[in-house]
């Protein structure tokens, strides 16, 4: 493999790494959200 | 009727993860990134996952949790709750059509997986080269005859379907909180793992043959992650065509000594990245492949989030799922199979077998895990990880029918799984039947697995953007979610994703599909058309009359003025 391929192969798996594991830790870590507003009680024709 | 729902938010999203990883991920993408170029296809894959598949993905979430929220679970209901346009309710047919018709031929390849995984455990796959495994695989999926796959032994597929068969429709009989939720928890995290031992053993290969230091894993990697891609190209008529790929320091000196020797014949050509990235047809690859490994457009991910809470968080979700499935399909599956097949075939021979999703998969790994230390193990992980990746795809594609039975004519659970089964069958045992040249599965995966695809992604793109409002669909996605979207996703999803999209089908429809070779449309609209191709584009139009049926006589789509389901 050459350098540009190492580079290559580094920073697309790397960041496809992070980008799994922050996601996951954003999830374990998540607390209940506070509700907006209630977008289901409105008519969509009316937005 | 008590309505069923997710036990948890993790559940959900392994559940819609399941889905979407699956054999795409583990035999199609690295097959792609070598073909392509790693630096190149990466770049305008990661350009398709930001502008096509992760606003359309969470369009689709939010459309699913606010039609579960109106009363409907599937597209058929959601399309018509949210858009109140009885257009929409034939429309959403698409959704539930195509994942019926995705799941007939694909529980034939999950059977496959089941079948070598159980063979090589039971050390009964000992292949010594290609050929042999090439022939094994004729054989045991019926692919020199029709109805050659329907012979009970352990060394032939029907067992494996009949397994398959059962397993799917236990899981959904038992629902989606204790079936499918209860099934992913433990096969997503059973599949990483099984994924990570065999990245670990591969990566850890010792050259298979000291006297071939072009067959490495090193060079796998190169041959896929190499920005420039160097051929060998050959003189042939009047033009030059690509004669073999060039990776690494001896083939590329034997190359160029070739060249030198034989310039009327052969030349060496370098393609930097900027000219590989002008090719329409890398393009094309990567949105497909992004497309379709995202599972984005089939319906069920709207299926499996209209079962979710109203406090369920759409965006974060949607962003795991995601993210599970680029680590699957980058980090395990571009560190798998063509790494492997590279270290025991070479460039030339990987090639030389093929690239494509069966060739790498089903021909040339068995080989390598033939004469692997403990192979047999690492086969039987291969193609175990393989067949759970399979198991929970098929299941999500066995949801929107079952949840159309349920809500088109108020059926309870089992007798929905009945309609299903007595739908479905057939279907699948034709595909499996016709099994000479894979006929019947390639006409299904054209007409439900492409066409049908695009065209509902492409309504689902027309619906959130131009029916709801591309505003308000972030709008909605936001609600309760704990990663807010900003204004600027509306204005991707409103004007590039929907753009992009269209260009990509009509780009499809020129370069693949009226070109007068593609075999599929010769077998229904040729000269010497295929029975067998016949009556499978027949039997996707039967199905879709009898759905419009239904809905008109169902009484279960009545709404109120904010589409609420009227009981």
């Amino acid at each position: 493999m050459t350098l540009g391929g190492w580079f290559t192969f580094l920073l697309v798996t790397s960041s496809v790494l992070i980008f799994f594991i922050y996601s996951m830790y954003k999830v374990i870590t998540a607390k209940k959200v506070k509700k907006m507003h209630n977008v289901y009680d409105v008519d969509i024709e009316e937005k | 009727m008590k309505k069923d729902k997710w036990s948890s938010q993790l559940g959900i999203i392994l559940a819609v993860s399941g889905s979407a990883v699956g054999l795409g991920n583990f035999l199609k993408f690295p097959g792609q990134v070598a073909t392509y170029g790693g630096a190149a296809f990466m770049t305008a894959y990661i350009f398709s996952f930001f502008m096509i598949a992760m606003p359309l993905s969470i369009a689709e979430w939010t459309l699913g949790r606010q039609g579960g929220h109106l009363g409907y679970n599937s597209a058929v209901g959601i399309l018509y709750s949210i858009t109140k346009k009885k257009i929409f309710k034939y429309i959403g047919i698409l959704g539930v059509l195509l994942t019926a018709f995705i799941f007939s031929y694909y529980v034939y390849i999950e059977a496959w997986c089941l079948g070598y995984a159980v063979n090589f455990i039971l050390e009964n796959l000992n292949f010594t080269g290609f050929e042999q495994s090439a022939g094994f695989f004729a054989e045991f999926t019926g692919i020199t005859r029709n109805g050659g796959a329907f012979e009970f032994s352990h060394l032939r597929l029907m067992p494996y379907l009949m397994i398959v068969f059962a397993l799917n429709f236990y899981l959904i009989f038992k629902g989606v909180s204790k079936g499918i939720e209860f099934f992913c928890k433990y096969a997503m995290p059973l599949l990483l793992l099984m994924g990570l031992v065999l990245v670990i053993r591969i990566m850890c290969l010792a050259p298979v043959d000291e006297t071939k230091p072009e067959q490495t894993v090193n060079q796998g990697l190169g041959f896929m992650w190499n920005p420039e891609k160097i051929t060998l190209e050959k003189f042939e008529g009047s033009s030059w065509v690509e004669s073999e790929r060039i990776v690494g320091d001896i083939a590329l000196a034997n190359a160029q000594e070739l060249a030198m020797e034989k310039p009327q014949e052969y030349r060496v050509v370098t393609m930097g990245l900027l000219e590989q990235l002008s090719q329409p047809q890398l393009w094309m690859a990567a949105t497909g492949q992004v497309f379709f490994s995202l599972t984005v457009g089939f319906g069920a991910i709207m299926t499996y989030t209209s079962y979710m809470r109203k406090k369920d968080d759409v965006v974060l979700s949607s962003v795991v799922s995601a993210a599970t499935n680029e680590f699957c399909e980058v980090c395990i599956g571009g560190l798998i199979t063509v790494p492997a097949a590279v270290a025991f075939f070479g460039v030339a021979g990987t090639m030389g077998a093929g690239l494509g999703l069966f060739d790498l998969g089903f021909k040339v790994l068995p080989v390598f895990f033939s004469t692997l230390p403990a192979g047999s193990f690492f086969g039987f992980l291969f193609f175990g990880l393989l067949f759970l990746g399979a198991v929970t795809s098929s299941i999500s594609m066995l949801q929107p029918s079952l949840s159309f039975f349920e809500e088109a004519m108020e059926l309870k659970r089992t007798k929905s799984v009945s309609y299903v089964l007595l739908l479905i069958s057939p279907i699948s045992l034709y595909v499996a039947y016709y099994s000479e040249g894979l006929k019947a599965l390639s006409t299904m995966d054209f007409w439900g697995g492409q066409v049908l695809v695009y065209i509902f992604a492409i309504i689902v793109a027309i619906v959130s953007v131009w029916v709801i409002g591309a505003r308000y669909t972030i709008h909605m996605a936001n609600e309760n979610s704990l990663m807010q979207l900003s204004n600027k996703v509306a204005f991707v999803l409103k004007y590039f994703t929907p753009t992009f999209l269209i260009f990509m089908f009509i780009a499809w429809l020129f370069t693949d599909v009226f070109t007068g070779k593609n075999e599929n449309i010769n077998d229904i609209f040729g000269s010497n058309p295929s029975m067998v191709a016949i009556v499978c584009l027949s039997m996707i139009i039967a199905v879709a009359f009898l759905f419009s049926l239904i809905i008109f006589y169902s009484k279960s789509y009545n709404i109120d003025k904010n589409g609420r389901r009227i009981k």
